[in-house]
């Protein structure tokens, strides 16, 4: 072991090698933008564009043409989102306003300042935490609320820099994420996360973007205030019609803290697992799942994330301006681009390595606003339709099957973790499937939503979009167990609702699911729809945390989209583990919501 | 075999000083942002996978209720004394603790019972005014109360009212009707009574791990 820690350091200057090696390396492709033609050699050589976007030549997330994006290797031609032939029909996401709740933005970035909305961020860490001013990062460190942002709001054709998914849409910079760099104090204890938290949902704001979450080794209570206040957003804002809420998923495909490992589901964090939000999972520049983007039922589309910009492209964004703050100044490997010593970058005010279905979530963000900006009249559930409809499937080669993402990590590893067993399934149990089809035609994967959001497509539909979704209708109802959970089987425990008499085309499904078990976290639970499709709500041996105090999971499934609610609904669970613990199934609640027919 | 070496590279990183060093500290040193996995092939794996495959090896011990860690923990359950007087879904109110910024600690304001890597967490003597202390039994980990307090259903009539009544506003969201309500070190105990005494839905809020960047 200890050879493999001496490695990382021996590694570490055969990567600077490289990266150095690299440049002039960058393969010519042309990318058309904006009505203006770039060639990837010509950037690596330092020609200066006027009029335009010179690092968007480098930005797969809106044109892929197989960049490399500085890193070592190049993505695959076309695998994006179509985000620059939106932009060439004219979409740029005019005047939509975006609140971006982060770790604050630096608002005198050349690329990003003329899209403020003045007056209106908020900096949550003050001293009057209400009482807003501006939202420049707490820390020359806190660089993600200004990646974030470059990504969705920069400036286009502006002659420097890079260009964001929306690059006419207006910024609001919330100051409500803090990177622990600094030490505790007082101060701390008199603060209020809630306040904020509740907070930061509320404003007349078109698109609220959330690109962060709770770290998914454990389940997250819901929180009901939480889910109000998003009630209160999808209800009130933009004049009823809605404000959109969209989150990134997580990056806990495989994670860890301190002292052990975890497999996390975007359905742990309950503040995802709300049907007024729209959850983003991340895909890599070869246009599958990037590497780390957390898989779960509530995931709607997926988009550009990237990899770690070194071997892999990550996305190119803005960064805080100068070379001692932002990714330079947590800069580790002292790579070339972000710290300054490449020439397309000489001011550091960009960064090549912004990845994380952080990056993921304001793609769609920008692309909403684009919808917006040629549809104003749509619902928030409207585009929600939309995205969906109109989503890539990607990703479509065999075999459909996944499995447990342990085995990623190689059983030497899982014995040295003292979770030997865990990738190993009951003979014939199948871990998720990366594709399946619902009764109504729409593909879902717990790994990609409805897919790769495609903004060419989501515009031309809204443009042509004429009736709103009818009003949104509801149902609940509950039934209860005991049923033994058989420790280590393929046989499940099962409890079954049936609806009837509700009609109701499924938008959104919710279950809670109570279990009396010693082993919580080796428990699978799949949701099976009166049409017999499944949707693998919660998967199983995900070795997390579970302090609940009655053991109930919490989730959400898009999987169901347009089918219908009418039938027998069956929650089944499954003990993926050999560890003789066993339990109970004691109560399965169903809510289920849609709209008539 | 590259992208192999460079990812067991990076576990070794994070394995080994925890192997090394069995530090005891609950504090999370990694964070998402600061270090970024090289990317995982997931297609790769697929191409030798099937759902029937099974490993020989199994571990023989019962697992228990809590996820296998590297580092086994000692309960810190027995070190507290429950509060009577406060309810809270999820955590344990201790009555006998308080908590400090590390920086102004100092082993005569009372035992070091957790260290977090910002806060002590110690054992406080009477009319020590330090903030209240929550405890998160499945995770075994101490969180500081925040002094302020949440008050559900506040029209703006009450609200007003318990401004005039010399409560302090922190903050307020009409379209929840929440209030929000200052209290300082010492005070918290003593407003949440009198604030409950009135019939309002008070509640503690647990300064709990906040969300991180993704």
């Amino acid at each position: 072991v200890k050879t493999k820690f001496l490695a990382f350091f021996l590694i570490i200057p055969l990567l600077s090698q490289s990266c150095v090696k690299d440049e002039g390396k960058i393969p010519v492709s042309a990318n058309t933008a904006g009505g203006a033609t770039f060639d990837d050699n010509d950037v690596a050589t330092g020609t200066i564009y006027t009029g335009s976007d010179p690092l968007t030549a480098q930005a797969w997330h809106i044109k892929n043409t197989g960049q490399k994006a500085y890193s070592q290797t190049a993505g695959l031609s076309g695998q994006d989102s179509k985000i620059n032939d939106a932009h060439e029909l004219g979409y740029t996401g005019k005047n939509i306003r975006i609140a971006v709740s982060d770790s604050g933005v630096d608002l005198a970035h050349p690329d990003l300042s003329g899209n403020q909305l003045v007056g209106e961020h908020r900096n949550y860490f003050s001293d009057n935490p209400f009482d807003w001013i501006d939202a420049f990062p707490v820390h020359q460190g806190d660089a993600h609320g200004t990646a974030v942002t470059g990504i969705v709001s920069a400036r286009g054709w502006n002659g420097i820099g890079t260009r964001g998914v929306a690059p006419d849409s207006k910024f609001a910079a919330f100051s409500f994420l803090l990177e622990d760099f600094q030490d505790s104090n007082d101060a701390f204890f008199a603060t209020s996360y809630k306040a904020r938290n509740l907070d930061q949902t509320q404003g007349d704001f078109d698109i609220f973007n959330y690109s962060y979450g709770r770290r998914q080794y454990k389940f997250w209570e819901i929180d009901g205030d939480e889910m109000d206040a998003l009630e209160s957003g999808v209800t009130l804002g933009r004049s009823g019609k809605g404000s959109l809420y969209v989150q990134s998923s997580g990056n806990s495909y495989i994670d860890f803290i301190s002292s052990y490992f975890f497999f996390g589901n975007s359905n742990m964090d309950s503040s995802l697992s709300s049907p007024h939000k729209i959850v983003v999972g991340a895909l890599n520049a070869n246009g599958v799942v990037a590497s780390y983007s957390t898989p779960g039922s509530n995931i709607w589309v997926s988009a550009a994330g990237g990899e770690d910009g070194i071997i892999e492209p990550a996305i190119i964004t803005t960064d805080i301006t100068g070379c001692d703050a932002g990714y330079s100044f947590t800069e580790i490997l002292n790579l070339l681009f972000d710290f300054g010593s490449h020439h397309d970058n000489g001011g550091c005010n960009y960064t090549n390595r912004m990845n994380g279905t952080s990056s993921a979530a304001p793609v769609v963000s920008g692309v909403i606003a684009m919808i917006l900006e040629a549809k104003p009249t749509l619902t928030w559930r409207d585009i929600k339709h939309i995205l969906a409809v109109t989503a890539d499937q990607v990703d479509t080669t065999a075999p459909n099957n996944l499995p447990h993402p342990g085995l990623f990590l190689g059983q030497d590893l899982l014995d040295d973790l003292l979770i030997s067993d865990i990738a190993t399934m009951p003979i014939g149990y199948v871990y998720d499937v990366k594709w399946m089809t619902n009764s109504a035609g729409f593909k879902f994967s717990n790994w990609y939503g409805f897919g790769r959001v495609n903004a060419l497509q989501a515009v031309l539909m809204a443009t042509t979009y004429n009736s709103n979704l009818s009003p949104q209708l509801s149902f609940e109802d509950v039934e209860y167990g005991p049923v033994n959970i058989i420790d280590f089987s393929t046989d499940f425990a099962e409890i079954p609702i049936t609806v009837s008499d509700q009609n109701m085309i499924i938008e959104t499904v919710e279950v809670q699911v109570a279990v009396n078990h010693t082993s919580p976290q080796d428990l699978a639970l799949h949701l099976v729809s009166p049409s017999g499709r499944v949707s693998r709500v919660i998967l199983g041996n995900n070795n997390a945390y579970f302090d609940s105090s009655d053991n109930h999971f919490s989730a959400l499934t898009n999987a169901f989209y347009g089918e219908s609610s009418d039938g027998v609904w069956r929650i089944r669970v499954y003990d993926l583990r050999q560890n003789g613990e066993e339990g109970t199934l004691e109560r399965f609640v169903l809510k289920i919501r849609g709209r008539a027919p | 075999v590259k992208k192999h070496y460079i990812f067991f590279s990076l576990l070794g990183l994070a394995v080994i000083p925890i192997l090394l060093f069995k530090s005891t500290s609950e504090e999370e040193k990694v964070t998402h942002s600061k270090w970024q996995r090289p990317p995982l092939d997931r297609q790769n794996i697929l191409l030798d996978y099937s759902p029937n495959k099974s490993n020989k090896k199994r571990m023989s011990e019962k697992k228990t209720r809590k996820p296998a860690a590297l580092a086994p923990q000692k309960s810190f359950a027995s070190k507290f004394e429950p509060h009577p007087d406060f309810k809270l879904k999820g955590y344990t109110i201790a009555k006998d603790l308080g908590v400090m910024p590390k920086k102004r600690y100092n082993s005569g304001l009372g035992e070091l019972i957790f260290d977090d890597g910002k806060n002590i967490f110690y054992r406080r003597r009477e009319k020590d005014p330090s903030t209240l202390v929550a405890f998160s039994a499945g995770r075994n980990k101490f969180f500081p109360l925040s002094t302020i307090l949440n008050l559900k259903g506040i029209d703006q009539e009450e609200r007003q009212q318990l401004k005039n009544q010399g409560f302090e506003e922190y903050h307020y969201i009409p379209a929840l009707k929440i209030m929000f309500i200052k209290t300082a070190q010492g005070e918290l105990e003593k407003t949440y009574h009198e604030l409950g005494s009135k019939g309002l839905q008070v509640q503690l809020e647990v300064l709990d791990e906040r969300p991180r960047p993704h």
